[in-house]
């Protein structure tokens, strides 16, 4: 599978289950996606997890940070020690994109055993 | 490979799930909370309302239409009374959920099962008092009204509508800090947020410090500091009836065979809570038209006490503002009349040693006889820890508050009039109030009302005007209930209650207006004995005001509830100087507190210096009190320094620590301002202004200071009309204008409608409030004619 349509559907996957699923939701989906249409370099598919993730949140943050004029990502953001708000912003897509990387190398490897307990049998 | 990343994924999932300690500082579970779609960002709202939301619900017969106005005010308009309170409970979940959740878990003792081992002694005083037997006893009391029961159940069904339609990600941002979730609303709940008030206005444990100082000096050096009332006395009921002789003295059985009482007090809420109302008769303002004036002084937090609503029903239309987790309206006005409240601080809390015949067996004499008390095993539920069990014994004159195992030398139970069973139901004076018409529906609707005490004023476009110290006050004996009494004595008790006949009241008076500002109800003549907290300086400046000037306008009146003049600074400040002698250096500094005119505005560094002196002089007057660590002690009131300063040879002034010399005031004075002084100059020119020494912080309910509002640049102390201290304020600042055809009020407070930090509604109110502004509100009959609308609307309708 093409890899921009794999991170077009992780992307829109995440987006559209995202507000009604718990946000572990957000590391099954690449593992799964990745355990079915691995790419063969783990790099890709670690990319993959990591952006699509990353840009679910850092997006849906933003706006609705902007919305807010960040009165609460700044409040809440000297209670975790960081700057200001959209730093924020930031971590919090950073950590859905952790997340989501992770899911999909986990898938990556599972592919991998399978298919290697495959070929022994 | 794929088992270590596996073990990896499970490991940072579980870890992203669970709160983290950093520092000392717990951090909540990372997943949980900085996901966007369920975390805190769901918190963060616009402010730009839909047009409308709907909800249904089958407790209702007809359709409640809530409309918001520019300040998010809501205007309720229902078909009943039953169903405004239902709306006004939906409302109150709605904006200030975890704020009602929380003080209510505080009076129930119930504080750690959210927040941890921290708050455990605050569990184990409200276990030790009882609270949760006194929000039984009111509960009962309420159950014999069910006209009042209905309304509050309405409310409470109001509250757990909104609860049903809240899904975990729309939790207010405290629950997802904590880790926690709200629980079902209850009437049990409602009234403990009563009883929350009662506690922070009449649960006064002075008598430990006055036991204390008592032991220290000695009866007759404790009457000549302390005494009951002032020279200069201006009670809330000026008008002096023929009472026989009373004697207002020591009671001597009060203060015999007692030590120090090592305690553990809860904090003080302190000098800071008071208020101040007033009104005034159409003769005395421009437009000869009534006003009311009113501004509670409590302890400002975020969220704020108050919740701002208008309600609308067939039988009223009322403005004012609520307590979240309570129904009705607390102080307010409709379109005939307005009232507002101030604490009557008059002590309804005895405390009583306890002699124990054996205390293991929970044995203690009383008159002689040997009884029994009741031991209560108290379990208190701590979050990540196991329980901790607390056993009270209960006696005859009620729980043992303290005792060995709060390191108190010597077992004390108490007393406290707010948490005896009544008769009463109190809800019905609010609802009463909400709906009157005139002087005799206020006076209807006072005979419920019991505690915690208040002074309630009252003014009517009829052109009446009334204030009534209304309450239950125990009868006491002469000095009986100053100190900590014998608890082997049934004589102790008290003898009965003043009839409610019997309590200060003026109706319009003479002068044309009433006021109190939580100063003596009545002259030392009144016949039942009282002692309690009062303030003697905010009340006479009211009282300057209004009676200086007969043309008052609304404009006038709020300059009056802003005024930072202080009175007490006017009276020591001339006398102070009289005694001191100036060396040329200090020249410039006196003559500008010579030539002052008393007010205490944040950029004059005068106040400052005023302060340090009184406290010094203070001091170095007083060094017959001992200061001993751990043991709290009373220190004179300023008024009866001023007293004694009038005699400068008096004894009290001669120092203890100077046993070969002999000092008068003159020598105190000075030695006060040289040690003032000094500390004045330690300051830079910026740091002596008014408004940075003594500068005011609003503090969220949990202490983050990131929801706080800190540090903040106001006037006033807790002797000017405007009583800004470092943590108290006017929490709500309300002058209505009773027009013959409208009812107009000027009113704001310092926070927001939303207990959300995360909206900005949550403190949009408190510039304006710091820069003295007020907003106009007009009663409105129908939601069309509702200024500001900003037409978001919430629709109640029945399934």
């Amino acid at each position: 599978m093409n890899n921009l349509l794999k991170l077009v559907l992780l992307i829109c996957g995440s987006w559209l289950f995202a507000f009604n699923v718990d946000w572990r939701f957000s590391y099954l989906l690449p593992f799964i996606l990745i355990l079915f249409v691995p790419h063969k370099k783990l790099l890709v598919d670690l990319t993959l997890g990591f952006i699509s993730i990353f840009l679910v949140w850092l997006t849906a943050a933003l706006i609705i940070d902007g919305g807010n004029n960040s009165i609460l990502s700044t409040r809440l953001a000297k209670i975790f020690g960081l700057a200001n708000g959209p730093t924020l912003v930031v971590f919090s897509g950073i950590l859905g994109g952790f997340i989501g990387g992770l899911g999909a190398v986990t898938g990556h490897f599972l592919h991998n055993s399978l298919q290697k307990t495959n070929d022994n049998d | 490979m794929f088992v270590i990343c596996m073990a990896l994924s499970i490991a940072l999932l579980i870890t992203l799930s669970r709160p983290v300690s950093i520092g000392g500082r717990t951090i909540p579970a990372l997943g949980h909370f900085l996901n966007p779609f369920t975390g805190f960002w769901n918190q963060a709202e616009s402010g730009k309302a839909g047009s409308h939301e709907n909800y249904y619900s089958s407790d209702l017969v007809d359709s409640i239409q809530i409309e918001f106005d520019k300040r998010m005010i809501p205007h309720i308009f229902a078909q009943s009374s039953a169903e405004a309170f239902y709306a006004q409970g939906f409302l109150h979940a709605k904006n200030r959920l975890f704020q009602m959740d929380i003080t209510a878990r505080a009076i129930s003792g119930r504080l750690s099962e959210l927040l941890g081992e921290e708050t455990l002694n605050r569990d184990i005083f409200a276990r030790r008092i009882n609270f949760p037997q006194a929000i039984e006893n009111k509960y009962q009391s309420w159950q014999r009204h069910p006209d009042m029961m209905a309304l509050a159940e309405a409310y409470v069904n109001g509250v757990n509508h909104y609860l049903k339609t809240l899904p975990p990600k729309n939790y207010p941002v405290e629950y997802k800090l904590l880790g926690a979730q709200p629980e079902k609303w209850t009437i049990q709940k409602t009234i403990a947020i009563t009883l929350s008030l009662a506690a922070t206005l009449n649960l006064n444990l002075q008598d430990y410090p006055q036991t204390n100082t008592m032991w220290d000096i000695g009866p007759k050096m404790y009457e000549k500091l302390f005494p009951l009332f002032p020279d200069s006395l201006l009670p809330v009921d000026i008008e002096k009836e023929t009472y026989p002789d009373s004697v207002q003295t020591l009671d001597p059985q009060s203060y015999q065979g007692f030590n120090y009482l090592k305690d553990q007090l809860p904090p003080d809420p302190g000098p800071g809570i008071g208020s101040n109302n007033w009104a005034v008769r159409a003769a005395l303002t421009k437009d000869s038209f009534p006003i009311l004036a009113n501004d509670p002084h409590l302890r400002l937090s975020l969220p704020s006490i108050w919740y701002e609503l208008q309600m609308h029903t067939p039988e009223f239309t009322t403005h004012g503002v609520s307590v979240p987790g309570m129904p009705s309206i607390v102080i307010g006005f409709n379109k005939h009349i307005a009232w507002g409240l101030t604490n009557a601080p008059i002590d309804v809390l005895d405390t009583y040693k306890i002699k124990w015949k054996d205390k293991n067996q929970g044995t203690y004499l009383l008159d002689g006889k040997e009884k029994k008390a009741r031991l209560r095993k108290e379990i208190i539920k701590i979050k990540g820890e196991p329980p901790h069990t607390e056993e009270v014994y209960d006696t005859y004159w009620g729980p043992v508050l303290f005792d060995n195992s709060t390191q108190a030398r010597q077992d004390i139970a108490v007393k406290w009039m707010s948490a005896l069973p009544h008769d009463k139901c109190d809800m019905r004076t609010l609802y009463g109030l909400m709906r009157s018409k005139d002087l005799f529906d206020y006076q209807a609707a006072l005979e419920s009302f019991y505690a915690p005490a208040q002074n309630i004023i009252f003014a009517s476009t009829q052109d009446s005007i009334a204030i009534t110290v209304q309450g239950k006050f125990p009868v006491k004996r002469p000095g009986q209930g100053r100190f900590v009494l014998d608890g082997s004595l049934t004589s102790n008790d008290w003898q009965g209650i003043i009839p409610m006949d019997d309590l200060p009241r003026m109706i319009n008076p003479e002068r044309g207006y009433v006021l109190s500002a939580n100063e003596w109800s009545t002259y030392p003549e009144y016949p039942y004995y009282y002692s309690g907290r009062f303030d003697q300086y905010r009340g006479r400046a009211i009282d300057y005001f209004l009676r200086s000037d007969h043309s008052l306008t609304v404009e006038k009146m709020k300059a009056i509830q802003q005024s930072n003049f202080n009175l007490k600074a006017a009276e020591v400040l001339p006398v102070l100087i009289d005694h001191l002698s100036v060396t040329t250096s200090e020249k410039p500094l006196i003559d500008s507190l010579r030539n002052w005119d008393y007010y205490y505005d944040p950029d004059s560094p005068l106040p400052t210096i005023t302060e340090l002196w009184i406290e010094q002089c203070k001091k170095l007057t007083f060094d017959e009190i001992s200061s001993i660590d751990s043991i709290s002690m009373l220190t004179p009131n300023t008024w009866r320094l001023l007293e004694l300063l009038q005699n400068p040879y008096d004894p009290i002034f001669d120092r203890l620590s100077t046993p070969e010399s002999r000092e008068s005031a003159r020598e105190i004075v000075q030695a006060s301002w040289d040690v003032a002084h000094r500390i004045y100059t330690g300051f830079s020119p910026t740091e002596r202004h008014w408004g940075r020494y003594a500068s005011l912080s609003i503090d969220h309910l949990l202490g983050i200071p990131e929801f706080s509002r800190q540090n903040l640049y106001t006037g006033g102390n807790g002797n000017t009309i405007n009583a800004i201290t470092r943590t108290n304020g006017p929490s709500w600042r309300m002058i209505v204008e009773l027009g013959k055809d409208s009812v107009t009020g000027h009113v704001i407070y310092p926070g927001g409608q939303s207990g959300n930090p995360g909206s900005p509604y949550y403190d949009n109110f408190l510039d304006d409030w710091l820069s003295g502004k007020y907003y106009e509100v007009s009663l409105a009959p129908t939601p069309t004619k509702i200024k500001q609308s900003i037409h978001y609307s919430i629709y109640l309708l029945p399934q």
